[in-house]
């Protein structure tokens, strides 16, 4: 039996849902469009859809899918205007600590790129993951992704949500979902290095 | 604790995120607010609203596009009701006012909204009475009055020392100062618009005299005359030169460059081999050996610290106000990189040029030069030669090992010295010798158009990549050009113009008509389609070169009425030049500008809406023409009657078939038989919403198209659309299946056939799509299927290409961040992947 069919007795309110989940899809939202600024409007947003669009949710889970998934359309939303995301993105580099932002991190996967290549001629690839290891956090790493990779990979390991989960979240395939997650470890591991275990 | 696994690292930062300390009152708070403004609107609004939030943003915006379309649309009815009964065309025709901003802005400045709705009237009339449909025996109306009826490209008397070539550009300036002081006196006295655009009558300084028109004429006619050599053996070498290549050492089955003529190479930015990769990207110019789907990078090769200084001729010193820069190592040179690559052999061939700043004179020097390497040792590429032209590069192709490079050249008028050939003949100069290698007089010509010329050439270099490398031969056509279009016998240069029929009745001393010895037969007086009305119009002027295996021979020019949509629309076949043109008419109306053609064109139609002193171009209507033209560019056949007021968008020519596309708001694909020059068919026509923008075979008798979807109504672009029609019974082409991808809107190959792969042996369908490279597979049943959907890792323009060697896939993205993804066939499964 589906697991999003199942019915439950839990409160599914509106406000409800913004207090259960609201910290969930913040998450997520910071975790795919690496702002903290573009990610508060995108909750906000997220909650409105909720309450402009009433869905009948089965039950809390079914909820929580249908506001990850609305919070990564709002996501591909805004990377679809380049603007939004480098103004935001200049913006934070000055103030804010908390998220990485795009720029940055496109020096850092410029950056790393240049320095394996540079090691790749030195015959020393391990010297160079290692010092990409140190520049970059997990989170850096994982921002780097290209965003649908990013995206499987927040709600692989966040949120455990199972393939077909995911698949029903980001509305693709599952079989895509398998790619993107298994490209998204490859190069995390070509990123971070041997140091993590990525199947536990 | 350090943590060991994945998961628990990344939870950890995660867990960081946290809301701020009002942000979930707030939110709350503001949900509640609009629970409540809703449950205090009507239902229908609610449902409105839901509907909205339920789709993505994508289609509401494509909602939004498509009710601003219908306004737009709205508003030309609005504009249009004081006339009753409208009618298909006429609605099309006012569709284009309120839509097409540029005209509505040119024009309202200029006659106001009074003479809009004029001109309306006068286009409808005339544009219902004169539209052939599909299939009517061709009556182009700019065959029958102004178009010269003789192309002979003219000869150069021999001189000495460029003497005759320094008096015609001489002329030339001339009358280019000459027609700059008509126009400025024009636009001073009426401030007319468009006579400057046209051009006007000041052609005097052409006098009958003009060696170009007589002399060179005969000497030239036979020179054509002349039997062609059998160009065939070198197609044929170079095939049994792969096939023999193949047989020694088991060539492994690999995609090349996807090219229009089999036999012709396309210069591109990733070439293989089938054993190594080459791909030019932000890094340099990386060589990687494929090895089996685990490639690795062997060398890379710099465009700066390479090789020899640069050799600009002696002229440029004198030339170029900015000679310190252009002088030294071409490293000075700003911007400077490798753009393109050929890979023929051991022979690697890069591209490089050097063009102006946007906000300099386009009559600065600019270079366009090659690099070539010997390639034997992948891991140590030798660079052999260098050779440079002034100009900017138009275009470039390879046959075999030879390698032709067309250029435009500007010809910068201060510093044109007698004494001094480079100063005005475009020249080669090389890495291996020290002095510039002039074009020869003998192989310079004159385009016949003279109205069209300019101090500027067509430079066209041959150039034997065998051995060290070595300039095969050179030829110049004074005379620009925009595109070309080769086959395996034969370049063909394409230049846009314009043509300009005067006013029947009138003295016909258009600027689209230099030959003295006078054009086709002039309209009759009872033909409704020209009337007394100056017609101008879009034209394209085709130029034949003979190519003999690097020996450049130019032959002879044809202006043809309307614009190419690009190499596309031009095949070859057995000797005769095929040729699709969208002409769009203009229409002068009111007081004539330049003096001739007393007769306003409302008078003759019996209204008098627009006052005596307006008066302009028009844009009258648009019409599709197949052409077929022999050797000596003479026209065999023709028919037209198609896309009226569409653009093509892409053509294919199979055989004896041509298949073509032309859209405005919906996508006629038209099917016309050739296999009788003289009298082009029209087979079948398919109208569906959306266009292609590329075409390209499949088996079985398919055609697959590459485009883009679009409103019926509207016109308004949706995503990109895949379509596969059934061509195998061409008098009724239907289409298959379809697929459109609304997540995706712009693909590098809907301008570049060259950024997609099309297999059918395969079946793979490969393109980059904004920020993601897409493989598709095509089912006969089912229709396109997704294969792999990857994205890429930096966004933005970042070109990107696949290709296949054997059982694997590469995907290369080649922007700032370039690296390289390898996929198992056909599972698509994951194999390696590295940076550049």
């Amino acid at each position: 039996m589906n697991i999003l069919k199942e019915k439950c007795t839990c409160d599914l309110s509106p406000a409800a849902l913004v207090k259960r989940h609201s910290t969930s899809v913040l998450r997520a939202a910071v975790a795919i469009c690496n702002s903290r600024y573009a990610a508060d409007d995108i909750v906000q947003n997220v909650f409105l859809q909720l309450v402009r669009t009433q869905p009948a949710f089965e039950n809390d889970r079914h909820a929580k899918s249908w506001l990850l998934r609305v919070t990564i359309n709002c996501c591909k939303d805004l990377q679809r205007s380049a603007w939004s995301s480098k103004v935001s993105s200049l913006d934070e580099m000055q103030e804010n600590q908390v998220g990485t932002h795009e720029l940055a991190t496109k020096h850092n996967v410029i950056a790393s790129a240049g320095a394996s290549h540079n090691a790749s001629a030195e015959h020393d690839p391990e010297q160079a993951l290692a010092q990409t290891e140190q520049q970059q956090s997990v989170y850096k790493a994982v921002a780097s992704l290209p965003p649908y990779q990013r995206s499987c990979i927040h709600l692989f390991y966040f949120e455990d949500l199972n393939i077909a989960e995911i698949a029903s979240v980001i509305e693709q395939p599952s079989a895509t979902v398998k790619s993107h997650l298994h490209r998204g470890r490859k190069k995390l591991h070509t990123i971070l290095g041997e140091e993590y275990d990525y199947e536990a | 604790m350090k943590p060991n696994t994945f998961k628990n690292a990344y939870k950890q930062e995660i867990e960081k995120i946290q809301p701020h300390e009002d942000q979930l009152a707030s939110l709350i708070h503001a949900v509640e607010a609009e629970e409540l403004a809703l449950t205090g609107s009507a239902t229908t609004a609610q449902s409105a609203q839901q509907s909205q939030a339920q789709s993505t943003a994508d289609s509401a915006q494509a909602q939004d596009a498509q009710t601003a379309g219908a306004a737009n649309v709205g508003q030309g009815w609005t504009a249009s009701s004081p006339v009753s009964t409208p009618t298909k065309s006429r609605k099309r025709f006012w569709k284009d006012w309120s839509t097409e901003g540029k005209f509505t802005a040119t024009f309202s400045g200029l006659v106001g909204a009074a003479a809009m709705l004029f001109l309306g009237i006068l286009a409808w009339s005339t544009v219902t009475t004169v539209l052939p449909s599909p299939g009517e025996p061709s009556t182009h109306p700019a065959l029958q009055t102004g178009l010269p009826t003789e192309g002979m490209v003219a000869l150069i008397p021999a001189g000495n020392d460029y003497e005759n070539v320094y008096a015609i550009l001489d002329r030339v300036r001339a009358r280019d100062e000459e027609r700059l002081r008509i126009a400025q006196e024009q636009r001073e006295s009426s401030g007319g618009l468009f006579d400057g655009i046209f051009g006007s009558d000041s052609d005097d300084v052409w006098a009958d005299d003009m060696p170009l028109t007589d002399d060179g004429w005969t000497e030239e006619a036979a020179d054509v005359e002349a039997p062609t050599s059998a160009p065939d053996d070198m197609s044929l070498s170079a095939e049994s030169d792969s096939s023999a290549r193949r047989l020694l050492s088991e060539e492994p089955d690999f995609s090349d460059t996807n090219v229009q003529v089999q036999g012709v190479q396309e210069a591109d930015i990733i070439k293989t081999d089938g054993h190594y990769i080459y791909a030019l990207s932000a890094m340099g110019l990386s060589i990687l050996e494929a090895n089996g789907g685990n490639p690795q990078v062997l060398s890379t090769l710099d465009f700066h610290n390479n090789s020899t200084d640069f050799h600009p001729g002696p002229s440029d010193i004198q030339m170029s106000p900015r000679n310190t820069s252009a002088r030294g190592t071409r490293g000075i040179a700003s911007g400077a990189s490798y753009s393109k690559m050929y890979l023929e052999g051991d022979r690697l061939i890069a591209l490089w040029s050097i063009t102006n700043d946007l906000w300099t004179s386009v009559h600065f020097p600019e270079f366009a030069g090659v690099d070539i390497f010997d390639i034997s040792d992948p891991s140590q590429p030798r660079h052999l030669n260098d050779f440079q032209t002034r100009g900017s590069l138009v275009n470039s192709r390879m046959i075999g090992s030879t390698l032709y490079l067309v250029s435009t050249v500007w010809i910068e008028e201060a510093s044109r010295n007698r004494n001094d050939p480079t100063t005005f003949i475009p020249f080669v100069s090389s890495g291996n010798e020290s002095a510039p290698m002039l074009t020869p007089e003998s192989n310079i010509r004159i385009s016949p158009y003279v109205d069209e010329l300019r101090t500027k050439y067509t430079h066209i270099v041959a150039i034997d990549t065998t051995r060290n490398g070595q300039l095969a031969s050179q030829a110049a056509l004074l005379g620009g050009s925009d595109d070309l279009y080769m086959s395996t016998d034969n370049l063909f240069l394409l230049s846009e113009g314009q043509i300009h029929i005067p006013a029947a009745g009138t003295q016909g001393s258009g600027t689209g008509n230099p030959s003295p010895r006078g054009s086709g037969s002039s309209s009759s007086s009872d033909d409704i389609r020209l009337g007394n009305v100056d017609v101008a119009g879009n034209a394209t002027t085709v130029t034949r070169v003979e190519l003999n295996d690097g020996q450049i021979d130019i032959g002879n020019s044809r202006r043809l009425p309307g614009i190419v949509n690009n190499q596309f629309s031009l095949d070859e076949s057995d000797g005769v030049l095929r040729i699709i043109t969208a002409f769009t008419r203009w229409e002068h109306f009111g007081r004539s500008g330049s003096g001739q053609g007393t007769t306003g064109s409302s008078e003759e139609i019996g209204l008098s809406l627009a006052p005596a002193e307006e008066w302009g171009w028009s844009p009258d209507f648009t019409d599709t023409t197949v052409w077929t033209l022999d050797e000596r560019l003479e026209v065999i056949g023709s028919i037209d009657g198609f896309g009226i007021d569409e653009d093509v968008y892409s053509a294919r020519f199979m055989g004896d078939i041509v298949y073509f596309v032309t859209f405005r708001e919906i996508d006629p694909v038209y099917a016309v038989d050739l296999s009788d020059p003289a009298n082009p068919r029209f087979l079948s026509e398919l109208k569906i919403p959306g266009f292609s923008e590329y075409l390209h075979p499949w088996h079985d008798g398919l055609l697959f198209g590459f485009g883009r979807d679009a409103c019926e109504i509207t016109g308004i672009r949706g995503g990109l659309k895949l379509s596969m029609f059934d061509i195998s019974n061409p008098k009724d082409v239907t289409r298959e299946h379809y697929l459109i991808l609304d997540d995706f809107r712009n693909s590098d190959a809907s301008s570049n056939h060259r950024a997609i792969l099309v297999n059918p042996e395969r079946n793979l369908i490969a393109f980059p799509a904004d920020d993601f490279y897409l493989i598709y597979s095509y089912n006969e049943r089912r229709g396109f299927e997704l294969v792999e959907e990857l994205p890429l890792i930096s966004e933005g323009d970042t070109p990107a290409r696949g290709l296949f060697i054997d059982d694997m896939f590469y995907v290369f993205e080649l922007g700032g961040s370039p690296n390289v993804e390898v996929f198992m066939l056909p599972s698509f499964r994951t194999w390696d992947f590295i940076w550049l």
